[in-house]
């Protein structure tokens, strides 16, 4: 078990800035996830961690030891890739046992290594098996084994999962969990998948163009994103543009274009500040017909999607912004196309954040 | 251009089944035929070869004992150039398969001359190199060669320059093939294996090494072969070493046929059988070739970790120097030698002052082989242009059937043999063939010359066309033009042969450069009509050294150029 820090790393391909002056701390022990959207970074990372990379600028330490100009072989680290990369002329075993091997460790010690890191996956009777002989999800396992084998307290997992259809992915979420608490070690892994990394992490980092966004807890992540992007990165979110009317007491009034009024709880924002309101899709109250209500928008069913226990409805607003609302389906089936309905943002539910310098479009962009 | 005309069904399908004839045809009588006539020639007249090889009444079986001793020198030559060339091979292909570094270009460039320069001309290049006092031994400040001219290297016993020449033409097989195999590996094994503990060397002598060893196998024989059946650069720097290949040449010279014929046949069928492992290896997927088990050599495996290790930290750029020296010297020098020395003996022989020694002497003076080269050039061109345009008339089709009939995909395996097939070999079952023991159609000469580099065209354009036709999705294409509703005549017309152009264009370049340059077999049949590779050969037996020298500048200038055509076209 080691502790990871990147202080200020900076990783250059040509004109492109990879990861740009990155600092993060990964702690002992900690099944910690990279997520961010493709292009971010975060390959880029693993590797200048694993060594395979050499940063630009800035320094990466294990356990407080720099090892900038450690390589790869003996940095300790077991890497799994996305494909695997199981060697493919040699049986289980003779994969799993080849770190210990090419340490030069004694055979009786290899012996010993490969029967305790298979029996953990539950693979032993495999062991004289080929790769090409064995399912995605046991050459996963194989994988896995094989990068705790050479006895490194530091997994870094390139999309582990991904290559697995999706039924199994979800099965294997806390197989990969439990063989890394398990063996007690520090793993960092790259996805790109939020589902996975909020249900598998202790906890995440979200990536955008080479830096690092936001650092929490999957739960701090989900309730409190610092940015309309982790917003709309980790929960499905409306974001409507407004100008802030008035501040009081128990909050602000936004006026969103084109007129339409929201009650918040926000007061960081002054009146006359730009502003972007965001809801989760699922925190949108709707009721059908055109209620008065204070604070409610009339709008028109534009689309209905049908997602097995939910149902998403597609809305769009008098002012003609659009707004997506998550019902249950046994809820959500009594609306239909065209319908006029009235929607209601609570206001504890609402986040308000600063208009963003490049604009609203360009934060949402996730490709 | 469309071909609105309906045509009927069964006049369809009688039409498609005259081209699939007519190809198949012209296969056989063109390529399949001359290639394996020998071999049926030697059971025909088995009898009279009898006599001659084995049961001469004035020498016995003297000429079975030539044969088999040319046989085993040139196994000698080819199994020791092929062990060199995968210890040259192997560093430089895994550097031009997994290094990025300036120059790359070139480097490759540089691997892939010795295929298409005109083996004499490289031959002699090579001779001059070593030998005369205008190659390295002058630029050391020596007053004579390097080395001498019939030196024999010790232990292996086989003349200096026949080795270097061997080694040189046959080593970018090995490179090539192994690159492109390491190239299919995927880079993700040598990460895991670096970040498992690994060194460099060690990853790759347990990961990369046993999973390209099946390229290093096919790249090994197909090097094999080529040496066994190297002709032309031979014939330069033989000097009174005979190999098999050149064994064949003189006793056709001197018209006995029948020790020339056996020992052909023998050539023929020892490259054939090469060829079937090849094509066994390559065609299976993956290969689990395994070496021997890590834990069982584990004492001696400890130290080799420690040595690995330690190689691969302080000695890793021997690899890159070493490879590069040996390109510099086998590749680099010889052709800048020559350069070099034409310019020398321009005027005169630098060494003895006589103008009868220079270039412009032995060219415009009463030796006259400007005349001589002129007349060479012209046969040169107009067979590399005949012989080209025919065989990708017949290269295409072939490829086409290839493609469509499950049957045809056997001539693709067939259509290696005639490529690696010794070259005096294939001359001789031209003879054979054409003349006056076959059909008794085409004396020795330009038309005979054509025919003979048609025979080894054709597999060369069938190759690259398949290249180009696999690269692409042509089948989607045809049959979407199909269901729009064109005629297959239409759909080839207007669909496949546009999308398969750049490799036609590829594989006619190659045809191209590899006729300009044959040397071996053009010499048994050129008759009169010489190519200018051939000349070479001729001005360096009449010891015409500065004509020779002049005539491999052109030559190898040719082949610079046309290489350079090639990558224009290939790398589009």
């Amino acid at each position: 078990m080691i502790n990871i820090k990147l202080v200020n790393v900076t990783k250059r391909f040509g004109a492109i800035t990879a990861v740009n002056n990155m600092s993060l701390e990964i702690r002992r022990g900690e099944l910690f996830t990279i997520l961010g959207p493709t292009g971010a970074g975060k390959t880029t990372t693993l590797k200048l961690i694993a060594g395979l990379l050499n940063p630009d600028e800035g320094e990466i330490y294990f356990d407080g030891q720099l090892v900038n100009d450690l390589p790869p072989e003996e940095r300790d680290v077991g890497f799994v890739f996305q494909g695997y990369a199981l060697f493919p002329h040699m049986t289980v075993w003779e994969n799993v046992t080849y770190g210990p091997l090419v340490r030069g460790m004694d055979p009786e010690e290899v012996e010993r290594i490969g029967r305790e890191i298979l029996s953990k996956v539950h693979l032993l009777e495999r062991a004289d098996s080929y790769p090409h002989e064995l399912s995605g999800g046991m050459q996963q396992r194989v994988a896995l084994a094989r990068a705790l084998a050479s006895g490194s307290k530091l997994l870094l997992l390139d999309e582990p999962l991904s290559a697995l259809d999706a039924r199994l992915r979800e099965e294997l979420r806390f197989e990969l969990r439990n063989i890394v608490k398990e063996v007690g070690a520090t793993a960092i892994q790259v996805t790109h998948d939020k589902y996975e990394a909020l249900q598998l992490s202790d906890r995440i980092a979200i990536l955008r163009k080479g830096k690092v966004v936001q650092v929490d807890t999957p739960i701090n992540l989900f309730t409190k994103p610092n940015s309309i992007f982790v917003a709309n990165f980790i929960c499905d979110m409306n974001f409507l543009e407004g100008i802030v009317k008035k501040v009081d007491e128990n909050g602000s009034v936004v006026e969103l274009r084109g007129g339409p009024l929201v009650r918040t709880l926000d007061r960081t924002h002054r009146a006359g500040e730009r502003v972007v309101v965001a809801v989760r899709f699922e925190d949108v109250e709707i009721k059908p017909g055109e209620t008065n209500y204070s604070y409610g928008i009339y709008g028109r069913i534009e689309r209905i999607s049908f997602l097995g226990p939910f149902i998403r409805i597609e809305i769009i607003l008098e002012n003609g912004e659009e707004v997506s609302v998550k019902l249950p389906a046994t809820i959500g089936y009594k609306f239909e196309l065209g319908d006029r309905v009235t929607i209601y943002f609570e206001p504890s539910k609402i986040i308000v954040y600063s208009y963003p310098r490049e604009g609203l479009a360009e934060e949402l962009i996730v490709e | 251009m469309f071909n609105l005309i309906k045509i009927d069904v069964s006049t369809r399908k009688l039409l498609s089944k005259l081209f699939l004839t007519a190809t198949l045809l012209s296969l056989v009588i063109f390529v399949f035929l001359p290639t394996f006539y020998l071999i049926s020639f030697t059971f025909i007249e088995w009898d009279e070869i009898y006599r001659e090889v084995f049961a001469n009444p004035l020498i016995g079986d003297e000429h079975w004992h030539q044969i088999k001793g040319t046989l085993l020198f040139s196994f000698r030559i080819a199994f020791v150039s092929v062990l060199i060339d995968i210890l040259i091979g192997v560093p430089l292909g895994y550097i031009l398969a997994r290094k990025q570094f300036k120059g790359k270009d070139l480097v490759e460039d540089l691997v892939t001359l010795p295929l298409v320069i005109p083996t004499s001309a490289f031959g002699f290049a090579t001779l001059m190199t070593w030998t005369s006092i205008t190659g390295i031994g002058g630029l050391l400040g020596l007053r004579k060669g390097l080395v001498e001219f019939n030196y024999v290297v010790p232990i292996v016993r086989i003349p200096f320059l026949i080795l270097i020449v061997h080694i040189t033409l046959t080593f970018p097989y090995v490179v090539r093939i192994f690159q492109s195999k390491l190239e299919e590996l995927n880079p993700e094994f040598e990460v895991v294996s670096r970040s498992l503990g690994a060194s460099v060397l060690t990853t790759f002598r347990s990961i990369i090494f046993p999973q390209a060893l099946p390229g290093l196998f096919s790249g090994g024989v197909l090097a094999f072969a080529r040496s066994l059946g190297e002709t032309g650069a031979t014939l330069v720097v033989a000097g009174v070493s005979t190999t098999a290949s050149i064994a064949i040449v003189k006793w056709v010279k001197q018209f006995k046929i029948a020790p020339a014929s056996f020992l052909g046949f023998l050539l023929i069928a020892i490259a054939t059988l090469l060829i079937l492992p090849v094509e066994y290896f390559m065609s299976k997927e993956k290969s689990r070739t395994s070496l021997p088990n890590l834990t069982e050599v584990l004492k001696l495996e400890k130290y080799l970790l420690k040595l690995e290790k330690l190689i691969s930290k302080k000695f890793h750029w021997v690899k890159e120097v070493a490879s590069f020296i040996f390109i510099g010297i086998c590749v680099i020098t010889p052709i800048f030698i020559v350069l070099n020395s034409v310019i020398f003996y321009w005027n005169a022989d630098p060494f003895t002052g006589k103008i009868e020694g220079g270039v412009i002497y032995q060219l415009f003076g009463p030796p006259n082989y400007f005349q001589l080269l002129l007349r060479a050039t012209l046969v040169s061109f107009t067979v590399a242009a005949i012989s080209t345009y025919i065989s990708v008339c017949i290269g295409v089709a072939t490829a086409i059937i290839i493609e469509k009939y499950r049957f045809c995909r056997v001539i693709r395996s067939l259509l290696k043999i005639p490529l690696i097939v010794p070259t005096s070999s294939l001359g001789l079952s031209m003879i054979l063939l054409w003349g006056s023991k076959g059909f008794r159609l085409v004396n020795p000469g330009i038309w005979l010359i054509i025919l003979t580099h048609i025979v080894f065209s054709v597999p060369v354009i069938v190759e690259s066309t398949l290249a180009s036709y696999e690269g692409s999705e042509v089948e989607v294409y045809e049959e979407a033009a199909r269901s729009l509703g064109a005629t297959p005549y239409d759909t080839a017309e207007t669909i496949i042969l546009p999308i398969i152009k750049r490799g036609i264009f590829t594989g006619a370049i190659l045809s191209f450069t590899h006729s300009l340059g044959e040397t071996g077999a053009t010499f048994i049949v050129m008759g009169r009509d010489a190519t200018v590779s051939t000349l070479v050969v001729n001005m360096v037996e009449a010891l015409a050294i500065p004509a020779a020298l002049f005539a491999s500048t052109y030559l190898i200038a040719l082949s610079l150029i046309l290489l350079f055509i090639f990558r224009k076209i290939s790398k589009g």
